[in-house]
């Protein structure tokens, strides 16, 4: 292989953990203003000296944790000719497990200098309700086509294809079974769970989470960023029942293929907006709007800035303070039974 | 139209949310036929308990203020004043303006200020 053919091949290893790079150092820039590595900070402590040497740290801390992790995989790729999959994918994990040191580290550190908690509430009553019918209606068309997909394949068992796609990456189809009642039905009904699992968090982002900001521009921006996530969602849903369509259908590799690009790029594209779009929108927010101070969680209830636990909170989601979107209340029961749902789904999908 | 609550007041929070819904009430902010949010929205978005609202709720529905509409929220209706005793309610004035006066005073508010700020309040009153 001459030296730009290596260079080429070697360019799908590097530039993935590159991203993840970026992400992570973006990722104290993402959260509310009022937010420093999870803890509830004066929006100018970021900007004060010991604000300043916190993140360098934490900058740091990512920065070499990536250089290593580009450096294992490119020499676990050239020292065994791409056979040595468990080094290339284990450096993926590096700058990921550095991350989760280093904020939890950051964390410590910016505790002492947490700003009072507000303890006065304001809540806007009149606000416009989410469009939550809308969304069920959205969410219910892919589940009911896989019910009629189970009618149609119940009627028409001779002229489904002889293997069934399981799974599917950016070039398409990859992964393929026998077709046999158990296999169409695993498939259907893993799909269907999967479906229901997106509605439910759908679901959550609109009635089990707590806004924000209620009123004024924040509140607008919040609402843009909820239905956002919520688009998100829908996409993912559309995404997991299309191969089960393709696949018992006889849908063409080239369809495959393309929806197999199209919906990844789709979902990259938003999320990157969501991504410009700060955490709960709050980067679109002028900084005099009068929006509260941080995302009325209390800090207390935060495990090193990453994991909230807080059984006096009735929502079971609120927004992340490590990354964009939304994490569980681990202390509410119906964050647990989705765990539990997730796990079963990833095991009845592991082989 | 705003409702405030403090979660650090000695007051529970059950009794200012009756007590900030009702002042919206009686100055007409919330007319009616206006909707309420409903209990799990508040109390998502105030951080407390379910319960706490729907407490709050079941309370100004009991004095005729609201109908509870079910999981759709609540509903402001219209209300009839009760036959008023007013020698009763007038102690009960007293009684309660005394609380809150040395109260305010016992938290360093000045007799000055707070003579000033009830006489804006009568003079409010007086407008309606």
């Amino acid at each position: 292989m001459d030296t730009l053919s290596m260079e080429i091949a070697l360019l799908p290893l590097v530039w993935p953990l590159l991203l993840i790079g970026l992400f992570l150092l973006a990722v104290p820039d993402l959260m509310r203003p009022g937010l420093f590595f999870g803890v509830t900070v004066d929006p100018q402590f970021r900007q004060s000296q010991l604000g300043r040497g916190i993140r360098r740290r934490y900058s740091i801390a990512i920065g070499i944790a990536t250089v290593i992790a580009i450096a294992v995989a490119v020499t676990a790729a050239l020292a065994a000719a791409g056979a040595a999959w468990a080094p290339t994918q284990l450096s993926w994990a590096l700058p990921l497990l550095v991350a989760v040191g280093a904020f939890a580290w950051a964390n410590r550190a910016t505790r002492p200098h947490a700003a009072q908690r507000a303890s006065v509430v304001q809540v806007e009553l009149s606000m416009k309700p989410e469009p939550t019918a809308a969304v069920a209606v959205a969410f219910a068309v892919p589940i009911a086509s896989l019910a009629a997909l189970g009618a149609w394949v119940a009627h028409h068992w001779g002229d489904i294809p002889s293997r069934l796609a399981v799974h599917w990456s950016f070039v398409g189809l990859d992964r393929w079974v026998a077709t046999t009642p158990v296999s169409v039905a695993t498939l259907l009904v893993v799909d269907t769970v999967i479906c229901l699992l997106l509605a439910l968090l759908a679901w959550g982002v609109f009635h089990g989470s707590r806004r924000v900001a209620t009123s004024g521009e924040a509140a607008q921006q919040e609402r843009r960023f909820r239905m956002r996530i919520v688009i998100l969602l829908l996409i993912a849903a559309y995404w997991v029942v299309f191969p089960a369509w393709g696949s018992l259908l006889g849908f063409s590799a080239a369809a495959m293929r393309l929806w197999s690009f199209i919906w990844p790029m789709t979902m990259l594209a938003l999320l990157a907006r969501l991504l410009l779009a700060g955490q709960g929108g709050s980067r679109g927010v002028t900084p005099d709007s009068g929006a509260p101070l941080g995302d009325r969680a209390d800090d207390r209830y935060w495990v090193w800035g990453l994991i909230y636990f807080n059984r006096g909170d009735p929502a079971f989601l609120v927004e992340k303070r490590f990354g964009v979107g939304y994490t569980f209340n681990f202390a509410h029961p119906f964050a647990w039974a989705m765990l539990a749902v997730i796990a079963a789904i990833t095991l009845a999908t592991w082989h | 139209m705003i409702l405030t609550i403090d979660l650090a007041s000695s007051t529970p929070v059950y009794r200012q949310i009756i007590d900030g819904l009702r002042v919206l009430f009686v100055n007409r902010r919330l007319a009616p036929g206006d909707a309420l949010p409903p209990v799990r929205r508040l109390a998502l978005d105030l951080g407390v308990h379910f319960n706490t609202v729907a407490q709050a709720y079941r309370a100004l529905a009991e004095e005729g203020w609201i109908q509870i509409a079910g999981r759709s929220g609540a509903r402001v209706i219209e209300r009839q004043a009760p036959d008023a005793h007013h020698a009763e309610l007038a102690a009960d004035l007293q009684r309660r303006l005394g609380e809150l006066i040395a109260e305010l005073r016992a938290r360093g508010y000045s007799p000055s200020r707070l003579a000033r700020d009830l006489r804006r309040a009568a003079q409010s009153l007086e407008e309606h």
